[in-house]
């Protein structure tokens, strides 16, 4: 009964943070700054088997805590279209085969089918599985990255990809065999309503593929000195998994080795942590990063890193009914 | 009631979680008064326990293969009468078998005289052990879903693979296709032990990065009442036409009817594998 309580509590209260508004809606929910960090905790009915409700507010606290730093640190503007700068970074050769990772992606796809890929970005991974499928349906709702992959397709002369612009979830969402986002979903708030469509879009299987730790988590060491305070962990795979067991799923999960993210001079790290730390090139701030990054940074066989751990990338596949 | 992050759960609530489940399903059996020895339990477990080391009818048997680098070394914690120690000594791995039960370890020794293995070692301990050994690889098959100090076990598994630790376990555990039927048959309500889902949250909480598949047990399942009944007579420690056996064949003749199969082989199996 006390469970019960606890659960309705908590889903009250996911539903109240929403607002009431759709699904997807980019609400904004601006915490006083007193509770931004405060990590608070939910009371747990059971810790090896949480319930999706109480999952999925704290996934939503992650992403709302993260954004409120942001919020309270950033010294860059806010741009309409924040993959606008990076999104070249996203085209690949949809025939290379020096990766691992999209090996194993490619021995998923079965011939004939159509998969859907939600936030498709440049097509890294939507164009070499259109040379394996029927179809790929690709959903993003950048237009730089719609417009990488039109020209990606014209590159490499796929032209089995339709594109769909759109956030996700979408209004009547596409069906597919396979249903697949790589690199999304970290910092999604209402996460629940998005694998909901995600899984209601697949036939025969979902599939994420993602890093252990966010990218950004290089970063995260120097946000105390730069900022004074610890930065807010988005979620990635891990809490994922833990998230998919209190959605009552059983997963299967690949991992696959990735290098450290390393430079070849300690001051090439700038203009990743800057952006990870959202300061100005020459403010106060970055002259402080400028002056501490001999100590965060650690030099193995003459490259430099900020961590020498690796972050695994990993395909998570599980049945969507 | 612990206070911990559901997407983070802390080891300590996690280990305190897993310890009650499996008291609480041990306690079942005390107060039924069915508690039973080891070589009670496991005695008229030993022919279910083995089974033809090259069956090629076990889909997670073949995933298992896969993983041997041969002439590494294994150990099979908890080997019982050998139904993976042999398989993967056929697949070229020395294994050294630990299995505490008397019963189950001369099923192993005459399971190896029969199939002319020589690369099997047995140890005759109980789990975690003095002066472990140590391998490549330390495999667990259908173990510890009742162990209650779990950690000290996973922590001595991990001290003695050079390798790779990897972990077979079924989405529930295997007595819990019996739990139902200790209401109707002793009076009691029986817990169900943790099992798959359980031991990934675990492996989360003690920050392990892990890789997973999942296979089908069994490539066939076909009904087999007389088969589901022995399981369930071993499982609920009821002898064959007592007052009790009456009350557990008429529940399973009731779920029968309903469509409910007693014994769930369409579980499917995890193996879990990870770096120690």
């Amino acid at each position: 009964m006390l469970i019960e309580l606890l659960e309705n509590r908590l889903a009250h209260r996911a539903g109240a943070e929403n607002g009431g508004a759709p699904p997807g809606a980019s609400t904004v929910i601006r915490a006083p700054a007193a509770t931004r960090t405060a990590s608070y905790t939910v009371v747990m009915s059971d810790p090896l088997r949480p319930s999706a409700a109480e999952a999925l507010a704290e996934w939503g606290r992650r992403v709302r805590a993260d954004r409120a730093q942001v919020e309270q640190f950033r010294e860059l503007p806010e741009r309409p279209d924040f993959y606008a700068p990076v999104a070249g970074a996203f085209k690949a050769d949809p025939r290379r085969e020096d990766d691992p990772a999209l090996a194993a992606l490619r021995a998923l796809v079965v011939p004939g089918e159509t998969w859907l890929d939600i936030g498709a970005g440049g097509g890294r991974f939507a164009l070499p599985i259109a040379l394996l499928a029927r179809e790929v349906i690709a959903v993003d709702g950048s237009d730089a990255m719609l417009g990488v992959l039109r020209g990606a397709m014209a590159e490499y002369g796929v032209a089995n990809v339709r594109i769909e612009q759109s956030r996700w979830p979408m209004a009547n969402p596409p069906q597919a065999d396979v249903a697949l986002m790589a690199n999304v979903g970290n910092d999604v708030e209402e996460i629940g309503p998005f694998l909901d469509v995600m899984e209601a879009s697949a036939k025969r299987m979902c599939v994420v593929v993602n890093l252990m730790k966010p990218p950004a988590s290089y970063a995260w060491p120097l946000w105390p000195v730069i900022h004074g305070v610890e930065r807010e962990p988005l979620p990635a795979v891990p809490e994922l998994l833990a998230l998919l067991l209190a959605r009552r799923k059983l997963f299967e999960v690949r991992l696959f080795p990735r290098k450290p993210m390393s430079f070849e001079k300690p001051e090439d790290a700038l203009p990743f942590l800057r952006q990870q730390l959202w300061i100005e090139p020459d403010g106060a701030k970055d002259r402080k990063l400028q002056e501490v990054l001999p100590q965060y940074v650690q030099e193995r066989d003459g490259r430099f890193a900020i961590s020498w751990e690796p972050i695994p990338l990993a395909i998570v596949t599980w049945l969507p009914s | 009631m612990a206070t911990t992050d559901p997407l983070r759960p802390s080891k300590r609530a996690c280990l305190a979680e897993w310890r009650r489940r499996v008291q609480a399903h041990q306690r079942a059996a005390i107060e039924a008064g069915r508690e039973r020895g080891r070589e009670e339990t496991w005695g008229p477990a030993v022919e279910a326990f083995s089974a033809d080391p090259r069956r090629t009818d076990e889909p997670a048997l073949d995933a298992l293969r896969t993983l041997v680098r041969p002439p590494e070394t294994w150990l099979d914690i908890g080997a019982g009468a050998g139904r993976y120690a042999l398989p993967l000594a056929l697949a070229g791995a020395k294994v050294i078998a630990v299995e505490p039960s008397q019963m189950m370890a001369n099923a192993l020794h005459g399971q190896t005289a029969e199939h002319g293995l020589s690369n099997i070692r047995l140890i005759e301990a109980e789990w975690p052990m003095a002066d472990p050994p140590v391998a490549d690889v330390a495999f667990i098959a259908h173990v510890g879903y009742g162990s209650a100090e779990i950690e000290p076990f996973l922590e001595a598994m991990e001290k003695s693979a050079r390798r790779l630790c990897v972990a077979m376990m079924l989405s529930r555990a295997p007595s819990s296709a019996a739990d139902p039927y200790w209401l109707p048959v002793h009076g009691i309500e029986r817990e169900p032990l943790p099992a798959l889902p359980e031991f990934l949250m675990l492996q989360l909480a003690r920050r392990r990065t892990f890789e997973v598949r999942l296979l089908p047990r069994y490539r066939d399942i076909r009904s087999d009442p007389a088969a589901d009944l022995r399981f369930l007579r071993r499982h609920l420690r009821v002898a064959p036409d007592t007052e009790e056996d009456e009350r557990l064949g008429r529940e399973y003749e009731r779920r029968r009817e309903r469509g409910e199969s007693p014994h769930p082989r369409a579980e499917p199996v995890g193996i879990v594998t990870w770096e120690p």
